[in-house]
């Protein structure tokens, strides 16, 4: 990330400038992907502002990503992400395609050829059905849950404490469906694909991309925090 | 034998090429089965990549001449021998006698199991269908498939096969005159499901097994299906007695049984099977990657290995077991190996981020092991090379730049850098960092070097291409630009550039050429329709131009700016509303669009649609537009409200 390399002593004393804690950090980097897209800090809370031209803006937003304009509709949001989100959709795929042999898999996704966008998904799920066994593409509704969260405090629909509170339990869900940055980043990136029903080679790329800002940059929380750290530690 | 003929293509700049064709090879040369013929292609490869860079297409070189045309066969000699039935004779037979002939052929079929699988018992049958008397065809049609629903035990290719001959889904309402709606919607939805069914192939019956037998067993083995979804029913263990009583040795069977352990958290059990299944059948892929992926999750990466190679044996290029094999060695720490693997697997699926991402990983490794090997041999300029590409490979871009910056400085090292391709890569971490004018600086001193060295500097010219396309130095771009297209004259990015850097020239015809020619070769790439639509704009097509720019949107569809243009374009093209919702998505992507708000609102009016104007309007405030036009648009709006409201009927 370009605001965030080849810093002097002085810039490094302005990381973290919010005096955040490790695992608040940590929770903060589950949306480290979408961060980097964005070009925005890792290590704020509120990385898109409180000012009221930001608020503005993340309220359009808000409305136009989420269709989210109250308290109601973000909690709403936010209780379809922890319990359902695009994993829902992608896990029994995954689990039909665990009871099917090779051959059959290939028949099944050749006999979907008059929805191309659900045969795009089955693809997706026959290529990563073994590395992304145990967590399917949890990571993307998990790093969504923390965008929410943490956006919704910005614009005063959640409090701090609560956002808090309720980003820690999803941060142990993830830590625990994971076994490192890279499998949680491809469990985010493949449920993006998975959403986006793409398999285009550029968009994989520039996905890339996305990962290289986090693992070129020591300051990025793939470098900086350890995947297991413990996050009972407040 | 030359390196290209050990990879298996002619010279070329290509190095996507190279690679390509590296990974296609290697699949017969893995390191750990052929290490001599895995060294000797390793050498070929990195020679090629080494002569790409020398490369010089030549004039005299004739052009590829057409293959001789075979002579036509003589069909009539090899023509197989008539094996059909001749049930059906129309001429001789009554159509009653014909269905009961016909009839008694299929039960007969159905009852030797090893009979009814094979297709080609059923096309000596059916064959003929469509020359039958229609009386005939509909008797057979409905009888097959009272048939098929009461004995559904048949290989899809045979369904498939049927259901082609007598078309029972598309005369689904004909059928329900003859058939209870419940049975018809089984049968048929058998037809479908059967696609992806159990398979009858390599089923071995004990002897003298009779028909009974064999259907109880292969109802229980469908009904094991079921309790993959439903681990807790009653009758799971009676079922699993009953099927494993029958002592039939079947590949569906074992690998159902790996899969139900599997689920239930057996793993000792799931690999049992699947052992088994790789024992008795090992031609069948399924038990060797379901084998090697328990074996990895268990932490036993060695027999992982073999079994991934044993999947490989049967399917040389599938992913999974690419990828399984990569990983495995990733944890012998074989860096180059793994590297190689994934490489080879993302050219079978190139949206694999698995791959992509385990291959940043390996490179991060990759420098690692780079730095120590320096340290005792630090004029080793492979292991430079390898560390270089690596900090750019996992976007370490300023640690590239310290790395390379002593190895492209002239005197100390110099020799380092012959034919400049440390410049080029130095060039790479400036760009990456935004700093062109640096980037700039080392393509330069890397064409140079290249040139000097008897190179063709091929990827610095198409860098320098890029740079100054992107700067609007066309002129040179163009210069740089063809000078790259005769080394790699198939390279949809040159092609491209060129048709940018030509447009911006006002070379149109030149430029919709070169155009037109990249999107030939590679039709996803969106950034070429991007190009052709300006140029389309330019030459007033505008249904061609809002064509690619509504492709160019399929890829990236919340860009903005595309919206405008679209939007534009289909003004011009007098399609008012498709224009407002193009404005409109480009003021919903991004609220600081007056202009696109602006036409938003001019076109509601314009067409008198008070609603949409009125959002329009809220889009403008968003936009913050001058106040004193959205005062007057405000009024224009309340005007249109109150004449509404003053009409007669309103």
């Amino acid at each position: 990330m370009k605001w965030l390399t080849n810093l002097t002593p002085e810039q490094e004393y302005f990381l973290n400038p919010d005096a955040l804690s490790q695992t608040q950090l940590w929770i903060l980097g589950l949306m480290g992907q979408i961060c980097e897209m964005n070009e925005l800090r890792h290590d704020v809370f509120h990385n898109l502002g409180t000012s009221d031209q930001s608020r503005q803006n993340i309220a359009h937003m808000m409305k136009r990503d989420w269709g989210i304009e109250s308290r109601e509709d973000c909690l709403s949001m936010l209780e379809w992400l922890r319990t359902e989100g695009h994993n829902a959709g992608y896990m029994p795929q995954q689990k039909h395609f665990e009871g099917l042999s090779e051959a059959a898999i290939d028949a099944y996704i050749e006999a979907h050829d008059h929805d191309t966008d659900e045969q795009i998904r089955l693809k997706l799920v026959k290529a990563y059905r073994h590395t992304l066994q145990v967590g399917g593409i949890g990571a993307w509704d998990f790093a969504r849950f923390i965008t929410v969260s943490r956006w919704t405090t910005s614009l005063g629909l959640l409090s701090e404490e609560e956002a808090w509170e309720k980003m820690l339990d999803i941060a142990q869900r993830a830590q625990k469906s994971f076994d490192s940055w890279y499998s949680y980043g491809l469990s985010y990136i493949a449920g993006r694909q998975y959403w986006r029903k793409t398999l285009s080679e550029d968009f994989a790329k520039e996905s890339t991309e996305v990962i290289k800002g986090l693992t070129g940059s020591p300051h990025s929380p793939w470098n900086s925090l350890p995947w297991d750290l413990d996050l009972s530690a407040s | 034998m030359t390196c290209w003929d050990i990879i298996g293509i002619s010279p070329t700049v290509d190095k996507k090429a190279i690679k390509r064709a590296y990974a296609s090879k290697l699949k017969k040369h893995r390191p750990d089965e052929d290490p001599e013929g895995f060294k000797q292609l390793r050498l070929a490869y990195e020679e090629a990549l080494e002569e790409a860079k020398f490369y010089h297409p030549t004039q005299e070189q004739s052009p590829p001449q057409p293959s001789p045309v075979p002579a036509a066969e003589n069909t009539t000699a090899q023509a197989a021998p008539h094996t059909q039935r001749e049930i059906i004779d129309s001429d001789r037979v009554s159509c009653e006698q014909a269905v009961t002939e016909l009839q008694q052929a299929v039960v007969e079929l159905y009852e030797d199991f090893n009979a009814r699988i094979q297709l080609g018992n059923w096309q000596a049958i059916f064959d003929q269908s469509k020359t039958w008397d229609m009386e005939v065809l509909q008797h057979i049609a409905l009888g097959l498939l009272q048939f098929i629903g009461r004995n559904p035990f048949i290989p899809s290719e045979v369904i498939s096969y049927l259901e082609n001959q007598f078309a029972w889904e598309e005369n689904h309402s004909w059928l329900q005159q003859y058939f209870e709606e419940d049975f018809l919607r089984y049968v048929l939805n058998r037809v479908i499901v059967c696609r992806w069914g159990l398979s009858y192939r390599d089923i071995r019956f004990p002897e003298n097994s009779d028909l009974e037998t064999v259907e109880t067993y292969l109802r229980q083995r469908e009904l094991l299906t079921y309790l993959l979804d439903a681990p807790e029913d009653d009758e799971r263990d009676a079922l699993l007695s009953a099927l494993q009583g029958h002592n039939v040795q079947d590949p569906e069977l074992y690998r159902l049984l790996s899969s139900l352990y599997l689920n239930e958290g057996d793993i000792a059990r799931a690999l049992q099977y699947s052992e088994q299944l790789n024992n008795t059948f090992s031609g069948n892929i399924d038990g060797h990657l379901r084998s090697a992926n328990l074996y990895y999750r268990q932490g036993y990466f060695s027999a992982a290995c073999s079994a991934y190679e044993s999947a490989l044996a049967v399917d040389e290029e599938h992913p999974l077991a690419l990828k399984g094999l990569a990983a495995c060695y990733l944890q012998r720490y074989d860096l180059f190996a793994s590297k190689h693997l994934y490489e080879q697997a993302l050219v079978q699926v190139p949206f694999d981020m698995e791959a992509r991402i385990q291959l940043v990983q390996i490179n991060q490794k990759i420098i690692q092991q780079g730095l120590e090997h320096l340290e005792k041999h630090p004029k080793d300029t492979r292991e430079q090379r390898y560390v270089a590409e690596g900090y750019l490979e996992t976007g370490a871009y300023h640690e590239a730049i310290q790395f390379l910056l002593p190895l492209t400085k002239s005197g100390f090292f110099s020799k380092a850098d012959r034919d400049g391709e440390f410049h080029y890569l130095l060039g790479l971490a400036y760009e990456a960092i935004d700093q062109p004018e640096a980037a700039e600086n080392a393509f330069n001193r890397s064409l140079n070097l290249a040139v000097m060295s008897g190179g063709n500097g091929y990827e610095a010219l198409v860098k320098l291409g890029e740079t100054a396309h992107a700067n609007s130095k066309f002129k040179w771009a163009e210069k740089m630009l063809l000078q790259a297209r005769h080394f790699n004259p198939e390279s949809s990015k040159v092609l491209r550039l060129l048709a940018g850097s030509q447009f911006g020239l006002e070379k149109i015809d030149e430029a919709l050429e070169n155009i037109n020619h990249a999107i030939r070769i590679n039709s996803e790439e969106h950034h070429s329709y991007t190009i052709r639509a300006i140029i389309f704009m330019a030459t007033e097509n505008y249904a061609a131009e809002a064509a690619d720019l509504k492709q160019v949107l399929e890829y990236c569809p919340t860009c903005c700016r595309h919206w405008h243009k679209l939007g534009l374009c289909l003004l011009k093209l007098q399609q008012p509303d498709e224009a407002m919702t193009a404005f409109e998505n480009a003021t919903l992507y991004n609220t600081a669009r007056q202009d696109s708000a602006l036409q938003w609102i001019q076109l509601a009016l314009g067409t008198g649609n008070r609603d949409r104007a009125q959002l329009a309007l809220e889009a403008l405030e968003r936009a913050e537009a001058d106040p004193a036009q959205i005062t007057i648009f405000k009024e224009t709006i309340e005007r249109m409200s109150s004449e509404v409201a003053n009409e007669p009927n309103a």
